[in-house]
């Protein structure tokens, strides 16, 4: 893809629980694999992929964090700048879905900007003991204005959709990805000025 | 020469005026054109805002045909006459109905001549200008004659409707002076508190409210009905059925705030360092920087911290003393005295004055300062929710403070090299700071916070390193101070059941003497000794600014996305996994990677069911730790039991201070308040918002839709949203300007406002119960070009007016009365008492302007002709008289 037909690119975060998957949902769309092999994420790591949506080509920086306790002192400066954000949880694991109140929060404290575009994943539908259902994931996301999905990187359900769908949301966001070039909602003082010159020059009586 | 036309329809005639109804008309077999119908419309009298053509004629539709190049005017009246006769001829070519004027002679003397045709009559344009007024017009028994006389031939006495304005004009305020100005260092210096320092300034700097117009006017009355000649007149205004008023308001007025914010952005377009504009006295350590580096290894050792004092040469107690004098440079012609520089520094670092500081900073920082609704409860600030996504800093903070002063500095303390000299001695502050381990004040705690400015980042940073550095002192002092090496008072947080523990498992070699405990970790054993497990103190991760951050994610990036990118950023985030490993290794000597997994890594511990809670856990790692080879594995083999004290410092909180210091010394006065940009605009913001008159203001009408015809204060939430947006991109200065300008505008209109509502209400603006009449009257004054004063000469809005006038009068006379001040008079003012009318001198002075309007439907040129319209309107000034004339023909009869 030559760059010039690239839109812009976008900085997607990856964030949740250790374990619910996040690397293997990252791999899984972009490599289209799934790694049994897969390290517990030190810190960050990242990926790049160059995606279509409605005919709008854009570069996605997608940055994979660890979800270890120990690691969120660290990871959370890399919150920065990011226009979208996949929260994961685990539907077989309870806990990792009690816990993204804590990461909404840690995102509302250090994603520099308020507009980001959310998405809820729950991962790994594949396996059997399933504790959280599809309506209290779908609830959770409608509570906090997310988008939502469920998911498995092992069977590749669902992983392209989540990410395609949090692109179309951010690039039909107005001022999420461009800069402020256009003079949207303001006003040009000085035109008014000239405007006005003609009239008042005449205006007056006296 | 190209000629152009401007088409103006139904220029600003009121919203709700309906259009001119030509019902009456329908019957008539001939249609007369519309600008007949205006010509006598009077609804179109006296407009209030309007083109000249339009007062003078009464039209609402016309085509002006003006010299492109105005500094060729049409001269020759023969020139003139050859347009106008081109323009019958193509009027009547094209079915034109709509008047056609030339405009001839100087633009400035606006004179028209014109032509309308249509349906068989022929109107004249024409128009008479002097600059005095010929003794029989000017009064109406003189003007019914001359307008007579021009019809005379057809008809001996036609009906005249006469409308009749009279304007007075205020220009003299007493007492009700209205002027701002700027804080006067010199003055306030001896004051307490210096307090005009921390806030910014408001206002206008001349009244911006110039002149009141009050308008007397007897519309659309019969002849008969008045009566005005040269030795009587009935004219006094007290009797006249309608009263109006406008404002004459002073266009581009300047204003304080906004002075201040521009002359601040000036600053900014400087990209000079502090030595290029003040001299090489003033250099920094800039380039000393490596040497820097390496003997500030040596000064963590050295006991006494090698001071600035040589250079910075000023005495403090402890570390509050007062602040005698600051740099050696400071002299007496540096660019800020010494004896403004230290209240502003001692403003900025207040805790340097001492422990009661006259100005301390807030406990807590916050991105808008306190609000209280009306009745004094405590409120939402209204622009909260906007200013809360604003990347500046905390309101009354250290930046906050910095950006005000600044533009205190660029604007009335020298401009640039004021700026350099104040930043050149901020940074020696902080220099001394770092050095003496003092605190920075007015700065948020804890790790740079992301959402703020990169300045306030960097302060937060050095803190960090400050309280890093004292920590790590206090811990070598106390250390020192216990020769024998008994390293346990250190943790003497321990559990209690630690001793026992260590006690029952007898004597250890000290080789693997657990050490860097903080407490156990639940009931958790070690799997195969059954010790108890420890959290080991850790190293805290190193705090990071936005652009260190950048830089970092910069290198993890060109890392690459494959695998050995992956591998290798693993590896070079790894420093604090193995940080954490070592300090484990430490406190717990017997622990395998799977004790370290369950305190670090539970989820990656899977525990069998029902293992005696006594026994050591039976359970495996989670597949993805069990792979061999894999980090984690790998860095546990090559952890050393190493406590989180004795390791290499993950944070060298010596190198970041130097860095940061080096950081801020590069910065030249002009990206200093480039950085500032955010915060002066957020400051600024703020202050508008002070004003509490703005919120009850309409926009006003030079801002363009959709702001017109909302209120003030939405144009203040969308100047705050494109701050707010603004705050997040790189600092651009014209994007900075034209914000400064649409503040700009919003004060003009507060300061209009004030200046006005002073005016009206008098002293009554403070006082609670305030006329609603009066502040109504207000409003629409502000809101609208012309204001009809409800109840006539007899309402109470022509009350206040009238009152204002009878000041203006009583302060003029009194002035009259001293014998040196015989000029204070206008010189327009004894023209016009020199002009000989009788003219009503009524309380509110003599008029200034008279207006006669005369209107008349008669047959022309002769007797058997159509009625047709004709129209005289003569506008007498004190320096200018001016007589137009629309005659009418009727061109089928005649
Ligand atoms: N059955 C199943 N297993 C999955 C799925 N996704 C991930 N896993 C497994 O879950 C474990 C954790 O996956 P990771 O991708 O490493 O988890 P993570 O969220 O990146 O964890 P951290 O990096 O520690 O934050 C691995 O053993 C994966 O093989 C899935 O969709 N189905
Ligand atoms: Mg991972």
């Amino acid at each position: 893809m030559a760059d010039q037909d690239i839109l812009t690119t976008l900085k997607i975060l990856i964030i949740g629980e250790s374990g619910v998957g996040k690397s293997s949902l990252l791999l899984r769309f972009t490599d289209d694999t799934f790694d049994i092999e897969q390290s517990a994420t030190i810190g960050v790591d990242f990926k790049v992929k160059t995606i279509t949506v409605d005919g709008n080509t854009v570069k996605l920086a997608i940055w994979d964090t660890a979800g270890q306790e120990r690691f969120r002192t660290l990871t959370p400066s890399y919150y920065r700048g990011a226009q979208g954000v996949i929260l994961v949880y685990d539907v077989t694991k309870r806990n990792t879905f009690a816990k993204l109140d804590m990461w909404l929060n840690e995102l509302e404290t250090y994603s520099t900007r308020t507009d980001i575009v959310k998405m809820l994943v729950g991962n790994k539908i594949d396996k059997e003991k399933v504790e959280v259902s599809r309506e209290d994931g779908l609830k959770f996301a409608r509570r906090h204005a997310m988008l939502f999905i469920e998911a498995s990187a092992k069977t590749r359900d669902g992983v392209q959709c989540a990410f395609e769908e949090l692109v179309q949301k951010i690039v039909q966001t107005p001022g999420l990805w461009e800069m402020d070039h256009r003079p949207q909602g303001s006003f040009s003082v000085t035109n008014q000025r000239d405007d006005m010159d003609n009239y008042c020059s005449y205006c007056s009586v006296l | 020469m190209t000629h152009h036309s401007i088409v103006s329809e139904t220029v600003e005639s009121p919203p709700d005026e309906p259009e001119p109804s030509t019902d009456f008309d329908d019957e008539e077999a001939e249609k007369l054109p519309k600008a007949l119908e205006d010509m006598m419309n009077r609804e179109n009298d006296f407009p209030a805002r309007a083109h000249c053509l339009v007062r003078w004629y009464g039209l609402r539709e016309f085509v002006t045909i003006c010299p492109s190049n105005p500094n060729h005017p049409i001269m020759s009246p023969s020139k003139a006459k050859l347009l106008l006769s081109s323009a019958t001829i193509a009027a009547n070519n094209t079915n034109c109905q709509v008047p056609i004027f030339v405009q001839v002679l100087w633009p400035n003397e606006k004179m028209y001549l014109g032509v309308g045709l249509g349906s068989g009559v022929r109107t004249d344009y024409d128009m008479v200008h002097f600059r005095q007024a010929p003794p029989q017009c000017t009064h109406l028994t003189g003007l019914l004659d001359v307008f007579k006389n021009k019809l005379q031939c057809c008809v001996t006495s036609p009906p005249v409707l006469v409308s009749v304005r009279f304007t007075y004009v205020l220009t003299e305020w007493p007492h009700t002076l209205w002027t701002q100005q700027p804080p006067d260092f010199d003055a306030t210096l001896t004051e307490v508190g210096f307090s005009d320092l921390g806030k910014l300034p408001f206002g206008a700097l001349s009244d911006p409210v110039s002149e009141l117009h009050l308008s007397a006017t007897w519309p659309c009355v019969t002849e008969d009905v008045l009566v005005d000649s040269d030795v009587y007149s009935d004219l006094d205004p007290g009797s006249a059925p309608l009263w109006t008023a406008r404002l004459v308001t002073s266009t581009s007025q300047p204003c304080l705030l906004s002075e201040y914010l521009t002359d601040f952005i000036h600053v900014c377009r400087n990209n000079q360092s502090i030595s290029q504009i003040l001299g090489p006295d003033y250099t920094q350590d800039v380039d000393g920087e490596i040497a820097e580096f390496s003997s500030a290894l040596d000064r963590l050792t050295e006991p006494s911290v090698p001071s600035l004092s040589s250079v910075v040469g000023r005495v403090r107690k402890g570390h509050k003393g007062a602040r005698k004098f600051v740099s050696a440079q400071s002299g007496e012609n540096s660019p800020i005295p010494t004896d403004i520089l230290i209240p502003i520094l001692n403003y900025l670092f207040p805790d340097a004055e001492g422990d009661d500081p006259s100005d301390p900073y807030p406990s807590t920082l916050t991105q808008v300062p306190e609000w209280l609704a009306p009745n004094g409860e405590a409120a939402d600030h209204p622009l909260k929710a906007l200013l809360s996504n604003m990347k500046s800093s905390g309101v009354d903070g250290l930046v906050w403070r910095l950006a005000v002063v600044l533009c205190h500095v660029a604007h009335s303390l020298g401009g640039l090299p004021a700026a350099a000299h104040l930043w050149h001695e901020v940074i020696l502050e902080l220099r001394f700071r770092w050095d003496h381990a003092v605190l920075i004040p007015g700065v948020s705690s804890g790790v740079p916070d992301l959402a703020s400015t990169i300045l306030h980042q960097k302060f937060q940073m050095l803190n960090c390193c400050i309280n890093r550095r004292k920590a790590r002192e206090q811990s070598s002092s106390s250390k020192s101070s216990n020769e024998d090496g008994d390293d346990e008072d250190e943790f003497y947080e321990c559990d209690e059941d630690m001793e026992e523990d260590e006690k029952s498992n007898g004597s250890r070699s000290s080789w693997d003497k657990p050490e860097g405990r903080i407490k156990r970790c639940a009931k958790l054993r070690l799997l195969k000794t059954n010790e108890p497990l420890y959290i080991p103190f850790t190293q805290e991760p190193a705090p990071m600014t936005e652009d260190r951050l950048e830089e970092h994610a910069g290198v993890l990036l060109r890392l690459g996305t494959d695998a050995l990118g992956s591998q290798l950023r693993a590896r070079m985030m790894s420093a604090s996994l193995l940080s954490d490993m070592e300090s484990f290794k430490a406190a717990n000597p017997s622990a395998v990677l799977e004790d370290f997994v369950r305190w670090y890594s539970p989820r990656d511990w899977i525990e069998e069911e029902g293992s005696d809670p006594n026994q050591p856990p039976q359970g495996s790692l989670s597949t993805r730790m069990q792979i061999p080879g894999n980090m984690w594995r790998e860095v546990w083999t090559n952890a050393k039991p190493v406590p989180a004290r004795r390791q290499k410092r993950l944070f060298d909180d010596t190198r970041e201070a130097e860095q940061v210091l080096h950081w801020l010394a590069s910065l030249g006065p002009g990206s200093l308040c480039c950085n500032l940009l955010p915060t002066a605009t957020h400051a600024s913001l703020c202050r508008l918002a002070e004003e509490r008159l703005l919120f009850d203001l309409p926009a006003p009408s030079s801002l363009p839709q959709p702001c017109h015809s909302s209120s003030l204060a939405t144009v203040l939430d969308v100047i705050t949203q494109r701050a707010v947006r603004l705050s997040r991109q790189p600092p651009d200065t014209n994007k900075y300007q034209e914000l400064a300008e649409q503040i700009a505008e919003v004060e003009v209109c507060v300061a209009r406002a004030q200046s006005v509502r002073h005016k009206i209400l008098g002293d009554a603006a403070r006082a609670e119960g305030s006329s609603q009449h009066l502040e109504e009257l207000v409003l629409r004054l502000l809101d609208s070009p012309e204001v009809s004063l409800e109840g006539g000469p007899r309402g109470p809005a022509a009350l206040a007016v009238r009152k204002l006038f009878q000041q203006a009068r009583k302060a003029s006379l009194l002035l009259d009365d001293s014998p040196q001040d015989d000029f204070s008079l206008p010189e327009h003012r004894q023209s016009y008492g020199n002009s000989g009318h009788s003219g009503a001198v009524s309380e509110l002075g003599k008029p200034m302007g008279r207006e006669y309007l005369l209107r008349t439907l008669v047959p022309f040129p002769t007797a058997y002709s159509r009625p047709v319209p004709h129209r005289m309107f003569a506008v007498l000034l004190p320096n200018e008289f001016r007589l137009t004339g629309a005659f009418s023909q009727d061109t089928t009869f005649s």
